[in-house]
């Protein structure tokens, strides 16, 4: 894409081996299943990076501790850590996780989306504008950026 | 404020269905002569749309206005004549419609923004017209004639995008609200008759800690509230000190008090009514309800919490706004793309008698809408309705009505009833000449009610002698004329003669 990679060398880490929705207690299959961390993860593990070939789980920008979830309240909070400090795609990481969660999770969820404390230069400034729902409204009516998200979030789609 | 002092409830009216995204921001039209009142709404789907009141009571949507804005509309204002409506869109522009008889037009297009506007504003004379946006600006335009918008500043000062603009009720003071967490204050200066930032307040002033979102003024002018990101409400005193010149008395705004606690998530709307209640929607879905706290007004005014309606949209509440003429009439709406309708109303002064063992004697009127059309006509039958006849509960102290009934909203007279077990008792205020006997029904709630209430009407003196007792307590009311009504003059004559029935509510001892 660009001249010059923000981050060249990025740390590549193993997948985790996925593993089978734990099978229910229950045996009613009209019985509600509660949104966990690990369906969170599952939708979100396989972004891509927006700049590698990798996916976000490989490159740890996502964990599954690094989810909460509490389906009762409808509350997801997502914890992202950027490759290095100056990522300055950090805003587009963020955006990609929670554009997927926007269109992955029931309407009555309340997504909370922030950068690990103290792994990035400008923390504050993308919190502040990750959870700006008016300014990711705005993004993503701008095509080029859509078109970007899009690509990153194509292989969670399979 | 008498009736704030009881149980208030919120009673949802209507949702109005049509966006196909988020609904962003909504405006009524101050409905003044000649203009219907309306309510304008705007959207994600790049539309404005309009809704108006029908005939049986209900809110339809009666325009759409598209195919002007290419990305999201984002705020919406009507001009204080009603006649003009701006619409601020995050494609840059700000474009201006007007009624033309049967559609509306899109009559000037105001360009200027780098990029996303976020909010529009006309001064209370409607010359002026304010609009900001993500470019850290604020615009003023002039309005000359024949709809031509001169951009008379461009005002600098906010160091990230601007979310708010709104003008000050009746002084040409402009207020913005940003990002960056300040709230600014713009005045024309006399010298060089530009207009210049008169104050800054930032969180060393008491201000908000994170995006400020929106901000109201009460009707005097002398207080504002805004809201923020930071999940706080904050009140301001605006008002001018004794000590201070006019021309000074903007530059130190105090602040009152922080409202805290309440919100879980980010407020993005506030709205300051005529009789001085504090409505607020947020993220966290729910529009809450404040007003000035009259307990402890020793030193610092403070503001409580009346009421919390959870869980009022299914997703985020963007705006919340009061109806200008029906104070207790509100609308808001939502990220779930709809709009409700909304009243508020008090529910608990009947079962709060302040002797209890006496009975509680209040009165209600039942006023008469549009009598005429219904009554006018009447050929062959001799029961006629009498049009819509509108049924509100009103204290003796008390300046306004609280509705009960309207087509538009039975079930607020399902709910006020049914908290009261009561006799109800009905005086006729007209004499009976025409023999026209009110029978109280309706078609929803009789199951509901007749276990409850009795009922019993009472003859007024004068009258012929004709009185119905219905068998059950129903409501609207209808009326058995003896014979025809010829006339327009006759119909005129009767509706007249139909202007209260007052009800008394008679606790049942327990």
């Amino acid at each position: 894409m660009v001249v010059g990679l923000i981050n060249a060398n990025p740390v590549v880490y193993e997948k985790k081996e996925r593993r089978p929705r734990n099978v229910p207690t229950s045996i009613d299959e009209y019985a509600e299943e509660p949104i966990d961390q690990q369906e969170i993860f599952d939708h979100v593990r396989d972004i891509k990076d927006p700049e590698h070939p990798y996916s976000l789980e490989e490159l740890k920008v996502v964990t599954e501790d690094s989810i909460e979830v509490n389906d009762k309240q409808s509350y997801v909070r997502v914890t992202f850590t950027p490759t290095i400090e100056h990522c300055s795609m950090a805003t587009v990481i963020g955006l990609c996780l929670r554009v997927k969660l926007m269109r992955s999770l029931p309407s009555r969820y309340k997504v909370d989306i922030r950068v690990a404390p103290g792994t990035h230069a400008t923390e504050a400034a993308v919190n502040k504008q990750l959870n700006d729902k008016e300014r990711v409204a705005a993004a993503l009516e701008n095509p080029n950026l859509v078109e970007m998200v899009d690509s990153c979030l194509e292989p969670t789609f399979g | 404020m008498e009736l704030l002092e009881g149980n208030l409830k919120l009673m949802e009216i209507q949702k109005l269905e049509g966006h196909t995204d988020r609904v962003w921001s909504l405006a009524w039209n101050p409905a003044v002569d000649g203009v219907p009142g309306m309510l304008a709404s705007c959207s994600g789907d790049k539309t404005v749309r309009i809704w108006q009141k029908g005939p049986s009571g209900t809110w339809d949507c009666s325009a759409v206005l598209e195919d002007t804005h290419t990305r999201t509309v984002r705020s919406c204002a009507w001009s204080p004549s009603g006649k003009l409506l701006a619409t601020a869109s995050f494609d840059g522009t700000t474009a201006i419609w007007e009624y033309l008889g049967g559609y509306f037009g899109c009559v000037a297009t105001l360009e200027g923004h780098d990029n996303e506007v976020k909010s529009v504003s006309w001064n209370a004379s409607g010359s002026l017209l304010a609009t900001c946006g993500r470019d850290k600006t604020v615009w003023i335009w002039e309005i000359q004639p024949g709809n031509e918008f001169e951009c008379v500043s461009v005002l600098q000062g906010h160091t990230q995008d601007v979310k708010m603009v709104h003008w000050h009720p009746s002084t040409e003071l402009l207020v913005s609200v940003s990002y960056d967490n300040t709230i600014r204050v713009w005045a024309e200066d006399g010298d060089d008759d530009d207009w210049h930032c008169v104050q800054t307040i930032s969180e060393a002033s008491s201000g908000h800690t994170s995006t400020v979102w929106a901000l109201s003024f009460n009707s005097a002018g002398d207080r504002m509230v805004t809201c923020s990101d930071d999940l706080t409400l904050k009140i301001w005193d605006t008002s001018c000190h004794p000590s201070e010149t006019s021309a000074n008395c903007y530059r130190s705004w105090q602040h009152l008090c922080t409202l805290s606690g309440y919100h879980d998530r980010t407020i993005f709307s506030v709205h300051w009514s005529r009789e001085g209640l504090i409505a607020s929607g947020a993220a966290d879905d729910a529009i809450r309800f404040f007003s000035e706290s009259k307990d402890n007004s020793v030193d610092q005014p403070s503001y409580k919490m009346l009421l919390k309606k959870e869980k009022a949209h299914h997703m985020d509440v963007n705006s919340v706004q009061w109806n200008p003429k029906e104070p207790r009439l509100l609308a808001s709406a939502s990220d779930d793309g709809t709009i409700k309708i909304w009243e508020l109303s008090e529910v608990s002064s009947f079962s709060q008698a302040r002797d209890p063992g006496k009975s509680c004697r209040r009165k209600a009127q039942v006023f008469v809408r549009s009598a005429y059309s219904v009554v006018y006509g009447a050929r062959t039958k001799r029961e006629k309705k009498v049009g819509e006849i509108g049924l509100s509960y009103s204290e003796p102290s008390a300046r306004s009505h609280i509705p009960l009934i309207s087509s538009a909203s039975p079930v607020l007279a399902a709910a006020f009833l049914t908290t009261r077990p009561a006799t109800l008792e009905i005086f006729p205020s007209w004499p009976m000449r025409f023999l026209q006997t009110p029978k109280v029904w309706s078609c929803l709630f009789d199951l509901v009610f007749c276990s409850r209430i009795g009922i019993k009407i009472n003859e007024p003196k004068g009258g012929d002698g004709l009185v119905a007792v219905p068998m059950r307590l129903q409501f609207g009311v209808y009326f058995i004329s003896s014979r025809r009504i010829h006339s327009q003059q006759e119909a005129a004559l009767i509706q007249a003669q139909l202007k209260t029935l007052y009800l008394i509510l008679r606790r049942v001892p327990s």
